[in-house]
């Protein structure tokens, strides 16, 4: 009688230990594949690229002081990212930031940190916001940030914004104060 | 006042779309724009800028309201309607529907009130007699459809006796 208690509570003392092993290894594989994600394929320095319209004139450029690929998550991330583009008018205007991102095969790029749209040649505006998206083939931009745009004659406050990079049309959405100087 | 023109004006609005190729703004939303002693309040707000100096204020509003001070010496000009034209460089207001202006205790009422600041002359349309339902401004006079009010305040007596000491 008293071995069959005996094995009954070394069988019982056998499963527990094994449950536990098998938690722990639960808990270490999800670590294990996080870290491995993160992974990137391809580290680059100096990053630069042309997209040319179908008439053939350069439409967009842009660079990156450096760029990481992480291809489980199909995305981009660039450090210093500058991009270029030309307006219906010739004009050229230029989007930086300090942070940018955005997903393979997509056309929407994150730009977050010190956002600002200025033009190339003059200091005719500077737009400035903590975070934007552009869409490189609609060529728009917009946040949901507040927004100030400081022109020699114009300083513009608002709460959320849509531009048009090619039409040259701004839309601010809320809480919009406009001061003219003479 | 005279410099008004040359203060910084400053517009309030919930939201604005501006076309920097046409320099035409327009504000909508609760809008208020101020400048020097002019002060507009509207629903929606388009102003047309030429080489950065404002050329023309459409105000639509139910009703849209205008004020200004003409001279320092002089109370506020106020005027409301439910369309204001602003003419800057013609320093001239356009007051449209329901249209009613204050001046100095005068008041004048009809479809369209035009005031030239420059000569200080205000001009006052019926236009077209309402086919249905009469329309009538607003405020204590009665005015009915296709007709104009003038309210002239009679000059006070000493106005007049400094007028007859200047004569003789």
């Amino acid at each position: 009688m008293r071995k069959r208690y005996l094995l009954l509570i070394v069988t019982l003392v056998f499963g527990l230990a094994l449950m536990a092993v098998d938690r722990y290894t639960q808990e270490l594989v999800p670590f294990q594949t996080d870290s491995s994600v993160r992974e990137a394929d391809y580290y680059g320095e100096g990053l630069f690229s042309r997209q040319y319209g179908a008439s053939g004139s350069l439409d967009q450029t842009f660079m990156a002081a450096r760029s990481i690929h992480y291809p489980q998550e199909q995305r981009t991330e660039f450090s210093g990212p500058i991009l270029t583009s030309t307006d219906d008018d010739g004009k050229q205007w230029q989007v930086t930031a300090l942070q940018g991102e955005i997903q393979d095969n997509d056309h929407l790029l994150y730009l977050i940190g010190d956002v600002e749209i200025r033009p190339v040649s003059d200091n005719a505006m500077i737009i400035q916001t903590p975070a934007l998206v552009y869409n490189s083939d609609t060529r728009i931009a917009e946040t949901s940030d507040p927004v100030t745009i400081t022109s020699p004659q114009i300083r513009v406050n608002a709460t959320g914004m849509t531009m048009d990079l090619d039409r040259q049309r701004i839309e601010f959405r809320s809480e919009v104060t406009t001061h003219y100087v003479p | 006042l005279p410099d008004d023109w040359q203060q910084e004006m400053t517009i309030v609005s919930d939201r604005a779309e501006i076309d920097r190729k046409t320099g035409i703004g327009v504000y909508e939303g609760n809008v208020i724009l101020t400048q020097g002693t002019l002060k507009i309040e509207a629903s929606r707000l388009t102003l047309i800028r030429n080489d950065d100096k404002l050329e023309k204020a459409v105000a639509e509003g139910q009703p849209a309201r205008y004020q200004q001070q003409m001279a320092a010496d002089k109370p506020l000009t106020r005027a409301q309607g439910k369309r204001i034209d602003y003419f800057a460089t013609q320093r001239e207001v356009r007051v449209k529907g329901s249209a009613r202006l204050e001046q100095e205790g005068n008041l004048f009422t009809g479809d369209l009130l035009t005031y030239d600041m420059t000569a200080e002359t205000i001009s006052a349309s019926g236009g077209q007699a309402a086919t249905s339902s009469a329309e009538t401004s607003s405020g204590d006079g009665e005015t009915s459809p296709g007709r104009i009010r003038m309210v002239i305040q009679p000059q006070s007596s000493s106005d007049n006796s400094e007028k007859a000491g200047e004569a003789q």
